[in-house]
C-alpha cells in the first residue's frame, strides 16, 4: 500500500508531461505511415491490405513491412496516445525495478522520476512511428522479473518466466528490438550463473517461457514464410545466414560493415549527444546534464571492487552492460545518433543515475563531486523545463 | 659469467633495435611509392638550407621556414635534420625519410626503457616496444619524410625522464624530462598544443610525488619549469622579435579548411565549441582507431586502424592492471595524457593521426599493461588469451606489411599524383636549356615537385627558368629560340592537353611515356628534333 502514493504521483506526472497537447504538431512521416497502417487495419476489418486476418506483422505495401505493436496499439488508441501510454508504463515500471534493486522508496522514486525526465524518453512517448518507447515496457518487465528472481534467490520461478517471456515479447515491438534478445538474454544467463541460479529447472522454466511468445512468429512464418525476407531477415537474421553460419560470419566481420558500425556505436556512446547537446534545445541530451554526473559516479561505484557478489552490484551491472551494449543493435543499422532505435538506453541509464544518487547519499563521493551533484540537481528543472517547452512549440 | 649476464641483457634491446630498423628502413624509397606534397613541401625547404643556407625567405640559419601559402613557417627540426643528411650524401627518397624512420626506432627503443621501468622486467618491456614497433601508424608515419614522428620519441623521453624521477626523486630527471618536452616544439606543431598541457601535468606529479615523500616540491618544481624554459628560450626570444607568428598560426588554422573557414567564431560560438567537444569525441572512436585509420590513402592503407585490432581488447585489462599496480603519479600521465591528447586536432577541427601520434605511446603502455595483467593472471586460459592477442597483433601486422609493401605501392599511386619524379628525371635527361622547358600545370603539384626535384639533382637552373603552362595555354606548340630543342611535360590523356600532344606528335616530336607502376601511363615527355 505505500507504494501506492509514489506511484500514483510518478503516473500522474508522466500522463501530465506525456499526454499534454500530444496533437499540438502535424504527423512526422514515420507516424503518418503507423497511423495510415492502423486506420487501414481497423478499418478493414482488422485485415491488412493482402486480405490477412489480424496479422502478425503487418505488411505497408511493397517490402515494407511493421511490427505489429506500433500498429495495433495505434489502432486502439487514438493518435499518440498509445506512445504516451507505453511512457508512462515504464515511468511505473522503472520505479519497481529501481525498489527491487535498492530496496528504498525514495530512490525507486528518483529512478522513476529520473526516466521521466529523461528527455529523449520524454520526447519519444510523444511519437508513435515504428522506433521509440515501444521496446522499452519490455525491457524494464525483463529486468525487474529477474530483479524480483535474483532477489528471492531463485525460489520465485515465477518472476524468472514473466522476465524471460517479457523479453521474448519484445521481438513485437520494433524492429530494432529483435537483435538484442539475444544479447539479454545471454545477460541473464550469465546473472543467472553468477547468482547460483542456473539450475537445469530454472533453465527449462526459462526455455519454456521464452519460448511461448515467439510460437505465434514461429506459426507465422510458416504459413507465410515468404514474409521473413522482408521483416526479420532484415531486422535480425537472413535466411541465407541461417542455412550457412559462414556466410554469416563473413558478413559480420566485413572489415568495412565494423568500421561503419564500431563508429556508429561510438557515436550513440557520445557524451556530448548523450548529457549536453549544445545545439538542443535546453542543452539536453538523451539525458539531462545532471543525471550525466550521477550516472558517471554510479558507473563508478558499481565497477568498484566493494560489494563485489551482491545482488544490488549484479543488477546495477546488467544496467551498465545494457547501457553499453544497447547502442549495439541500433548500430547495424548504421545510421548515427538514431537515438530512437537506442531508446532501450534510457531505463538502464536511469538506473545507474539513482546508483550515483544512492552513491552520493551513502556519502561514498569527496565532498565537492556532492557538492557539484546536488548544484546540477537544481538544473534538471530548468534544463528539462526549457527542454519540454521547446518540445510543446516546435512545428 | 658478469659479461655473459650483461651480454644477456643486451642482446634482446640489440636484436629489437636490429628487427625495427630493418622493418623500418627496409625499401624506405619505394614505400611509399612517391613523395607526397606534404614530403616534397619539407624537403623543399631542406634542399634549398642545404645548398644555400637559408629559408625561402632568404634568412640565414632561421627558425622557421616560411612558405607562400603558410607565411608562420613549417618547424625547423627535420629540416636541419633533413639539410644535414643531403651535406652528407646526395638526394634520395630513402635519404630524407630516414630522419622519420630512426625517430621511429628511436621510439621503440625508448618504449622499451619506459616499459622497463613500469614493469621492472625486460620481458613485458620488449612486448610494449615490439607493440609500439607493430604499431600501423607509427609504421607508416614513421616511413615518410614529414616531421610528426618526431612527437613521439620527445613524449616518450618525457615519461621516462618522469618515471625515472618517481624512482630516484632526483630533480635532474625532472629537469631532463622537461627538457624534452620543450625540445619537442621544435619539431611539429602540435607540439607546441601539448607541450604546455604535459608541462602541467610534470608540475601536478612533482607537487605530488613531493607531497606523498613529505618533502617541500620547490627543487623539483624549479627543475622542470628550468628545462622547460632553457629548451624553449630560442623559440620564445624568436618569438619576442617576430610576435606576428602566433597571429599567423591563429588565422592559418582558423579559416580554409580549417575551423570550417569561421575565423574566432570556432572558438566562440555554440555551434563551434559544440564542433570541436564532437570532434575530440570521435578522435577515439574505434573506426579509424582499429579498423580503418585515417581518411587519405596516402597515410593509410585502408585496411587496418591506426593501432592493431587486438590491442582493442587489451585496453580494458590494461586499464584495470594500471589503476591496480601502477603508480598513481603515472596513472594520472596516463589518463590526463589520452583525454588531453586530441588537443591538436580538436583546436584544428580536422582529425589525423598526425595531430595526435602523442598519443600512441600512452595507448600502447595501456595495451602492455593489459597483456601483463592476463599474462599474470593465475588462470591458463587467462595467459593463453595474452599470448593469443600478441600472436594476433604480429598476424595482423604481417598481413598489413605485406599490403603496404606490395599492392598498396600501385593502389595508392593515384593519391601520390604518379610518377611525377621519374616525369622529372625523364625531362633532365633530355633537356639541355632550361627556358626550353615546358611543364602542363595539370601534373600533380609540378609548382612544387619541379623546383624541389631540379636543385635535389643538382640542376637548379631548372628550378626557375623552366615554363609552367596552364590548361588554356596548351593549345599551340610554344615559340621560342632553343636551339637544343625544347621538351615538354604533358598530363597524358587530360582533355587539355590531347590536342597538343596529338600537335607535337604530328610535328615529329618524340613521346616518352612515363610508366606508373601498374604500367599505365598519365604523364608524357616529349622532346622536339634537334634542328
Amino acid at each position: 500500500m505505500r507504494h501506492i502514493a509514489p506511484i500514483l504521483a510518478l503516473t500522474f506526472a508522466a500522463a501530465l508531461l506525456y499526454g499534454a497537447r500530444l496533437n499540438g504538431r502535424p504527423l512526422q512521416p514515420g507516424e503518418a505511415l503507423v497511423a495510415s497502417q492502423s486506420r487501414a487495419l481497423s478499418g478493414n476489418g482488422w485485415r491488412d491490405i493482402d486480405g490477412r486476418f489480424l496479422p502478425l506483422l503487418v505488411h505497408a505495401g511493397g517490402e515494407l513491412w511493421l511490427p505489429p505493436l506500433p500498429v495495433y496499439a495505434s489502432a486502439v488508441l487514438p493518435g499518440r496516445l498509445a506512445a504516451a501510454l507505453a511512457g508512462v508504463v515504464d515511468v511505473v515500471l522503472m520505479y519497481v525495478l529501481a525498489y527491487l534493486v535498492f530496496r528504498r522508496q525514495s530512490l525507486a522514486f528518483i529512478a522513476g522520476a529520473v526516466l521521466l525526465l529523461t528527455p529523449a524518453h520524454s520526447a519519444y512517448s510523444r511519437v508513435a512511428a515504428v522506433d521509440g518507447v515501444w521496446q522499452l515496457p519490455f525491457v524494464l518487465a525483463w529486468l525487474a522479473g529477474l530483479a524480483a528472481f535474483v532477489n528471492s534467490s531463485g525460489s520465485s520461478r515465477g518472476w524468472l518466466a514473466a522476465s524471460v517471456s517479457a523479453l521474448a515479447f519484445s521481438v513485437y515491438a520494433q524492429p530494432s528490438a529483435a537483435l538484442m534478445v539475444p544479447v539479454f538474454l545471454a545477460t541473464t544467463l550469465v546473472v543467472l550463473y553468477r547468482r547460483g541460479c542456473a539450475g537445469r529447472t530454472n533453465l527449462v522454466w526459462a526455455a519454456v517461457a521464452f519460448a511461448i511468445p515467439l510460437v505465434p512468429l514461429v506459426l507465422w512464418f510458416a504459413k507465410y514464410p515468404g514474409t521473413y525476407l522482408d521483416t526479420f531477415a532484415r531486422w535480425f537474421l537472413a535466411p541465407a545466414y541461417i542455412r550457412n553460419p559462414i556466410v554469416w560470419a563473413q558478413a559480420v566481420s566485413n572489415w568495412l560493415t565494423m568500421q561503419i558500425v564500431s563508429e556508429t556505436y561510438w557515436d550513440f556512446l557520445n557524451p556530448f549527444h548523450l548529457f549536453l547537446e549544445l545545439k538542443a534545445p535546453g542543452l539536453a541530451g538523451v539525458f539531462l546534464t545532471a543525471a550525466g554526473v550521477a550516472m558517471a559516479i554510479g558507473i563508478r561505484d558499481t565497477l568498484r571492487e566493494s560489494g563485489a557478489g551482491s545482488f544490488q552490484k549484479d543488477i546495477s551491472l546488467v544496467a551498465l552492460a545494457g547501457l553499453l551494449l544497447a547502442p549495439l543493435a541500433a548500430a547495424t543499422f548504421k545510421e548515427p545518433g538514431a537515438i530512437h532505435r537506442a531508446l532501450v538506453m534510457a531505463p538502464f541509464g536511469a538506473l545507474l543515475t539513482t546508483a550515483g544518487v544512492a552513491a552520493i547519499w551513502e556519502r561514498k563521493t569527496t565532498p565537492v563531486t556532492g557538492t557539484v551533484a546536488l548544484l546540477l540537481l537544481v538544473t534538471v528543472p530548468i534544463q528539462f523545463g526549457w527542454f519540454y517547452l521547446s518540445l510543446l512549440s516546435s512545428p | 659469467m658478469p659479461a655473459v649476464r650483461r651480454w644477456s641483457r643486451i642482446l634482446p634491446i640489440l636484436v629489437l633495435v636490429a628487427a625495427s630498423a630493418l622493418l623500418y628502413v627496409r625499401g624506405l624509397a619505394s614505400s611509399p611509392p612517391y613523395l607526397s606534397i606534404e614530403e616534397v613541401g619539407q624537403t623543399t625547404h631542406a634542399v634549398w638550407l642545404s645548398t644555400t643556407g637559408r629559408n625561402l625567405n632568404g634568412q640565414r640559419w632561421p627558425m622557421y621556414f616560411p612558405e607562400a601559402t603558410y607565411p608562420a613557417g613549417r618547424d625547423p627540426l627535420w629540416i636541419y635534420a633533413t639539410a644535414g643528411l643531403l651535406k652528407l650524401s646526395t638526394f634520395s627518397e630513402a635519404l630524407i625519410r630516414l630522419p622519420s624512420a630512426a625517430a621511429a626506432v628511436f621510439a621503440v627503443l625508448l618504449m622499451f626503457w619506459l616499459a622497463r621501468r613500469v614493469f621492472g622486467h625486460d620481458t613485458p618491456a620488449l612486448v610494449a616496444a615490439g607493440l609500439l614497433a607493430l604499431t600501423p601508424a607509427l609504421f607508416i608515419e614513421g616511413r615518410i619524410a614529414t616531421s610528426q614522428i618526431a612527437t613521439v620519441p620527445f613524449v616518450l623521453a618525457w615519461l621516462l625522464g618522469l618515471a625515472i624521477y618517481l624512482d630516484t626523486n632526483r630533480p635532474r630527471d625532472v629537469l631532463i624530462a622537461a627538457a624534452c618536452l620543450g625540445l619537442s616544439v621544435y619539431s611539429y606543431l602540435s607540439a607546441l598544443v601539448m607541450a604546455p598541457v604535459y608541462l602541467a601535468a610534470t608540475f601536478v606529479v612533482v607537487i605530488w610525488h613531493e607531497r606523498s615523500m613529505q618533502r617541500a616540491s620547490t627543487a623539483a618544481v624549479a627543475a622542470a619549469a628550468a628545462g622547460f624554459v632553457l629548451a624553449l628560450l630560442p623559440a620564445v626570444l624568436w618569438h619576442v622579435v617576430h610576435p606576428e607568428r602566433i597571429g599567423q598560426l591563429l588565422d592559418y588554422y582558423s579559416h580554409g579548411v580549417y575551423n570550417n573557414n569561421r575565423g574566432a567564431d570556432a572558438f566562440l560560438s555554440l555551434d563551434g565549441v559544440a564542433g570541436h567537444l564532437n570532434l575530440w569525441w570521435n578522435c577515439f572512436s574505434p573506426g579509424p582507431m582499429f579498423f580503418g585509420g585515417d581518411s587519405s590513402y596516402r597515410f593509410s592503407t585502408r585496411q587496418v586502424g591506426h593501432f592493431l585490432l587486438p590491442i582493442a581488447a587489451l585496453l580494458v585489462p590494461g586499464a584495470v592492471y594500471a589503476r591496480r599496480r601502477m603508480k598513481p603519479e603515472l596513472q594520472f600521465l596516463l589518463a590526463a595524457g589520452l583525454v588531453l591528447g586530441p588537443l591538436p586536432a580538436v583546436l584544428s577541427s580536422e582529425f589525423e593521426i598526425k595531430r595526435c601520434l602523442h598519443m600512441l605511446p600512452l595507448v600502447i603502455l595501456l595495451a602492455a599493461c593489459g597483456v601483463q595483467c592476463l599474462w599474470t593472471s593465475r588462470q591458463q586460459l587467462t595467459r593463453a588469451i595474452a599470448v593469443a592477442l600478441v600472436a594476433l597483433c604480429a598476424l595482423q601486422f604481417a598481413g598489413f606489411y605485406r599490403y603496404y609493401r606490395g599492392a598498396y605501392r600501385v593502389d595508392s599511386q593515384v593519391q601520390f599524383g604518379g610518377n611525377v619524379r621519374g616525369a622529372i628525371q625523364a625531362v633532365l635527361a633530355d633537356a639541355r636549356d632550361p627556358g626550353c622547358v615546358f611543364l602542363d600545370r595539370q601534373v600533380y603539384y609540378i609548382e612544387s615537385q619541379w623546383p624541389m626535384y631540379t636543385r635535389a639533382y643538382g640542376r637548379p637552373a631548372f628550378a626557375d627558368q623552366a615554363h609552367l603552362l596552364d590548361p588554356d595555354r596548351l593549345r599551340s606548340v610554344p615559340a621560342g629560340p632553343c636551339r637544343n630543342g625544347s621538351v615538354m611535360m604533358l598530363r597524358d590523356g587530360a582533355p587539355a592537353s590531347a590536342l597538343l600532344a596529338e600537335k607535337l606528335s604530328a610535328d615529329g616530336w618524340q613521346r616518352t611515356p612515363i610508366a606508373e607502376l601498374d604500367g599505365t601511363v598519365n604523364i608524357a615527355v616529349y622532346r622536339q628534333p634537334p634542328r
